[in-house]
């Protein structure tokens, strides 16, 4: 099912595979996943701790390193002059121009993201200066404009301190300015704000927010937080296993969510669209990616399995408009 | 906290050691329990008035905080007497520390050639053959013993080769050494720096262009020089591997990565990382070449410090001893200062 | 095979260790069970290591030397043959078939049969090497301890300690004691009849060499007093990131003493890289003491020390003594690599990053 790539997309993943070579075996962390994201959104990307959510987004700009392999997968990108490539198959330069420039990431720990003995303002010059040729004067005031824009106060003064001498929020925020100091057309935030307090989290994800709609950036936000999601996304990809099992407009999933895991998923949170009588877990956990379930991935936790789940991976398809899942329940 | 502040407190921290060096010098002296007037003179004179003269020149009749206080006092006018020569000892240790200096130096340079591209070549070709020699090498180097390898680096380069030699050390020539003895006097400040510069044998000869000398010199040092690196080396490299695999696989260089920086800057990133511990234990090597390599100095005949020390210490020698152990502690004092504040220059989250 | 066959031999030993506990305290092993399972782990990790082994073959055979060796040295130590026929003195080394009448491995400067010599070598590094670190070691241990989790000024004042040692050119030291104290402990050694037996024969030495053998105390003495800062500044480090764990927290707020707390819970922590330290300062120990000896700060003719002989055929070398130089050298470089080889693989083993490769590979095995 190839779709087409529209002039409202920005980037198309078809068939990504990455394994990992190890010690214990081959572990199957990505395995034909496929999504979109579109001009001015933001998409959330949801799943547990070894869903193969972050290796998905490492692999789009081809972080991958030794022992893993991106094995197959096209990635098609709308680069900010339109023209479209295959970040595949690009050379190292191109991507490394790519990166940092028009698709930034946010890490999930900005304690070991940034380099302990540069300074803030470092980090952000030199991400500017290898994309782009300004006067290092410019660039400065570029940066404190940055760290302006992400909400630190006195960036005069917080240009020149060490990730050390700041707090968590402040240290995320900076990474942030770093990340949007090119002004990427895609933003890939992996879980931005699980590593900080609570109030912060809402601080900082409202800011990426207003970031993106302002700029008219795209933006893929992994987490495994429902709530935020709810409060953020535009569309949901939700992943299992190194598969995708369920995809679709926000309201849609949460409302009306088809495939077994997604509705325990819901089942386990509070949700803000339906009221839930009893918070329930997931029996089970999540199986080895060495020696992944035959059929699909979630049979062995699935209250709802047939004959055909143990033996054939079911396909994705349209349950509804913009609405798709991956389950023999749904013809 | 700035780096001044940090540098000041680690100065301020310094000599409460200095004082306590000294002070366990004092008792080990003070302790000693045989006459060393006796030893001093004993080849000369038995006449008991010079005996006693001597005794009272050196304070040994007085309570042991007096004597201690004159100990400290004489080290500070710098004129700590040498009973057996008759020389101020400081003049003693001063021509044989640039010596050490030479031998260290160079050990030095050799331990870095040999180490750090070796250390790098390993982290980055991991498990691979050179790996492998690093390891190999390490193990080698601190089972050997260090005496049985200088006998045989004697055996192959001054026995079978002949490309060394085992007396004396060269120095610059007389009219060199005098013209750089004069310049503080015509340049105060330049020339002062230049002629301490040039005390040390190699320098000076080089400042003078007397190339023959600094040849000579390279020729008589590399030996003890190249066994030192070579019993350190392999472990030095090591930890050069460690620290730059550790670096290469950190997260903040996949972050440098992300952002797209261009390749040489990924790496200065990494360097930077991979350089405190390589700084760290690089300079606790120089401060312990400085000390004095005596067992080196002894088998290949050096006239350097560890040496002396070795014989002030048999000889009972106590101003020279007291003097020697002064210098030392204070060079391995220094060189830990320069490498905390070094280490403070790259990494700010130590100036706390 | 040998691999199994070593872990076999480990796993039976922690079994027997396991019974002898149980009959003292019925409910050990449900105690002890995690802790068991890591020791269990260690082992198999260890028969896993080739350099493991190696070094463990090693260090084997210097123990099996060490406390036998006095006792099946061929000929005694205290008997010079030059003084009846002047040309024993250096012998090269004479090995069947090519030649026989004269000592196998040549002689020394006294005529005496090198290999005699270094089977009582042997004992006398051996037990000069495990003295100063099972001495030296706990001291600085404890005062890492105390120096890192009471903090303040005990700290300083044991870190400004600990500083003044270990700028102290330890080779002064050495060279002070061993001027000072042989002395003494000759007094002390003909007072004390049954330390003088004891040392003695500790030694594979007889009593009668007591005034060399107060010269050898004299630098263990000195060594010991040298060795001790070096772990008290690696716990004190370690212990500094351990204190500010949570269950340290919570040792505390259960009311448990601080003695308690040190050793219950924050040494059995912080004790691998310690035990990794050691195991490379008993190769240290043993060419410090022979450094020393080649000095000539240690016992003398004629307590057969190593590093005394390498001194005295430094001499004559290479024209008469090369065999006694290598082959005494490499007895040395025997011992140590032992230790090292142990040491490295210990390394290995207790790295918590090549942890869950082990732990995987031990789980497989299992079933």
């Amino acid at each position: 099912m190839k779709k087409e790539f529209t002039d409202k997309h920005v980037l198309m993943v078809n068939n990504l595979t990455v394994k990992f070579y190890t010690y214990a075996g081959v572990v199957h962390a990505v395995s034909k996943v496929s999504f979109e994201v579109y001009k001015n959104e933001i998409v959330a990307l949801v799943g547990e701790t070894g869903s193969g959510k972050t290796v998905t987004t490492r692999a789009i700009t081809r972080l991958i390193e030794s022992p893993g392999r991106i094995e197959e997968g096209e990635i098609l990108f709308r680069r900010r002059n339109n023209k479209i490539v295959d970040l595949m198959k690009i050379s190292d330069e191109e991507i490394r121009r790519i990166r940092g420039d028009e698709i930034a990431y946010i890490f999930q720990d900005p304690t070991s993201a940034l380099d302990p003995l540069y300074t803030i303002g470092e980090h952000i010059d030199e991400t500017i200066k290898d994309h782009r040729f300004i006067d290092k004067k410019i660039i400065r005031k570029i940066s404190i404009d940055l760290l302006r824009k992400v909400g630190i106060p006195n960036p005069e003064i917080r240009i020149k301190n060490y990730p050390h001498e700041m707090s968590g929020g402040m240290r995320q925020r900076s990474v942030i300015s770093i990340s949007l100091s090119n002004e990427p057309v895609l933003l890939i935030a992996d879980e931005p704000t699980t590593n900080l307090d609570v109030t912060i989290q809402a601080q900082i994800l409202d800011l990426l927010k207003e970031l993106v709609k302002e700029r008219g950036m795209s933006m893929i936000l992994i987490t495994h937080n429902l709530g935020i999601v709810a409060e953020v996304a535009d569309r949901v990809y939700i992943m299992y296993a190194g598969k995708i099992v369920e995809s679709g407009d926000v309201y849609k999933i949460f409302s009306r969510p088809l495939h077994p895991y997604t509705q325990m998923l819901l089942r386990a949170v509070p949700n803000p669209l339906k009221k839930i009588i009893k918070l329930e877990t997931i029996p089970g956990t999540i199986p080895s990616l060495i020696d992944p379930p035959s059929g699909c991935r979630f049979h062995p936790r699935c209250p709802f399995t047939k004959d055909i789940c143990t033996k054939q991976e079911p396909p994705m398809i349209e349950a509804e408009k913009n609405h798709y899942v991956a389950c023999w329940l749904y013809k | 906290m700035s780096l001044t502040n940090f540098i000041i407190r680690r100065i301020i921290t310094f000599i409460p050691t200095i004082i306590g060096v000294m002070f366990l010098t004092y008792i080990i002296a003070y302790a000693i329990p045989t006459d060393p007037v006796r030893a001093w003179v004993s080849e000369k004179l038995t006449d008991p008035t010079i005996i006693q003269r001597i005794r009272s020149e050196y304070k040994f009749d007085a309570p042991w905080y007096e004597q201690f206080a004159f100990l400290i006092s004489s080290l500070f006018r710098g004129e700590l007497n040498d009973p057996v020569r008759h020389k101020n000892v400081f003049d003693e240790i001063f021509s044989r520390f640039p010596v050490t200096f030479e031998l260290a130096l160079l050990a030095l340079i050799f331990l870095i050639i040999i180490s750090i591209p070796l250390g790098i070549i390993a982290a980055l070709y991991k498990d691979s053959l050179v790996d492998f020699f690093v390891r190999f090498l390490a193990l080698f180097g601190s089972s050997m013993p260090s005496f049985v390898l200088y006998y045989f680096m004697i055996l192959i380069f001054f026995t079978y080769f002949k490309a060394t030699y085992l007396a004396g050390v060269p120095t610059p020539s007389v009219s060199c050494a005098t013209t750089l003895n004069s310049l503080p006097q015509s340049y105060p400040v330049i020339g002062g720096i230049i002629s301490f510069i040039g005390s040390v044998p190699i320098f000076g000869a080089a400042i003078c262009g007397e190339w023959d000398v600094v040849t000579e010199t390279i020729k008589r040092l590399y030996v003890p020089a190249l066994s030192l690196a070579l019993l350190n080396g392999g472990f030095v490299a090591r930890i050069v591997r460690n620290s730059f695999l550790d670096a290469i696989s950190s997260e903040s260089i996949v972050f440098a990565k992300a952002r797209g920086l261009k390749k040489i800057n990924v790496w200065r990133h990494a360097f930077k990382n991979a350089l405190v511990p390589i700084i760290t234990i690089i300079g606790l090597n120089f401060g312990g070449l400085l000390s004095g390599a005596v067992i080196a100095e002894t088998v290949f005949n050096i006239p350097g410090l560890g040496r002396y020390m070795y014989d002030s210490i048999s000889r009972l020698n106590f101003p020279a001893l007291i003097g020697s152990v002064f210098l030392v502690a204070i060079i391995y004092l220094i060189v830990n200062l320069i490498v905390d504040i070094l280490y403070a220059y790259i990494d700010p989250r130590i100036r706390y | 095979m040998i691999r199994d066959l070593i872990y076999v031999l480990l796993e039976k030993t922690i079994d027997l260790y396991i019974k002898i506990r149980t009959r003292f305290d019925k409910e050990y092993m449900i105690k002890n069970s995690s802790r068991i399972r890591e020791w269990k782990l260690i082992a198999y990790a260890y028969s896993r290591s080739s350099i493991g082994v190696l070094g463990g073959l090693i260090v084997f055979i210097t123990i099996i030397l060490a406390v036998i060796g006095p006792l099946v040295a061929p000929q005694p130590y205290w008997v010079y043959p030059i003084m009846e026929n002047p040309e024993t003195r250096y012998l090269p080394p004479c090995i069947p078939p090519i030649c026989s009448g004269r000592p196998l491995l040549g002689t020394d400067e006294w005529g005496r049969d090198l290999l005699s010599i270094i089977l009582y070598g042997f004992r006398i590094s051996f037990v000069i090497s495990i003295v100063i670190v099972l001495l030296g070691a706990p001291i600085g241990i404890i005062l890492g301890l105390i120096s890192g989790y009471k903090g303040g000024l005990v700290d300083e004042t044991i870190m400004r300690l600990t500083d003044i040692f270990i700028s102290f050119p330890g080779l002064i030291l050495a060279i002070a004691f061993a001027s000072v104290l042989p002395q003494r402990i000759r007094e002390v050694l003909e007072a004390n009849i049954y330390l003088r037996d004891f040392f003695s024969y500790l030694f594979g030495l007889r009593p009668q060499e007591y005034g060399q053998l107060a010269a050898l105390l004299s630098v263990w003495f000195a060594m010991v007093i040298v060795w001790w800062p070096g772990y008290a500044r690696v716990v004190r480090g370690s212990v500094l990131s351990v204190r500010e764990q949570p269950f340290i927290e919570a040792a505390k707020l259960l009311g448990l003493s601080t003695w308690k707390i040190m050793t219950r819970h924050i040494l059995p922590n912080i004790i691998s890289p310690v035990l990794v330290m050691m195991t490379f300062d008993l190769a240290t120990a043993t060419l410090a003491a022979a450094a020393l000896s080649f000095l000539g700060l240690g016992p003398q003719e004629p307590v057969p020390e190593l590093g005394y002989v390498i001194s005295k055929a430094g001499n004559f070398f290479p024209e008469k003594s090369l065999h006694v130089v290598a082959i005494v050298g490499s007895v040395l470089l025997f011992i140590a690599l032992g230790w090292n080889l142990l040491g490295d693989s210990l390394r290995d083993i207790l790295d918590p990053k090549t942890r869950r490769s082990i732990e995987y590979r031990f789980e497989r095995r299992r079933r």
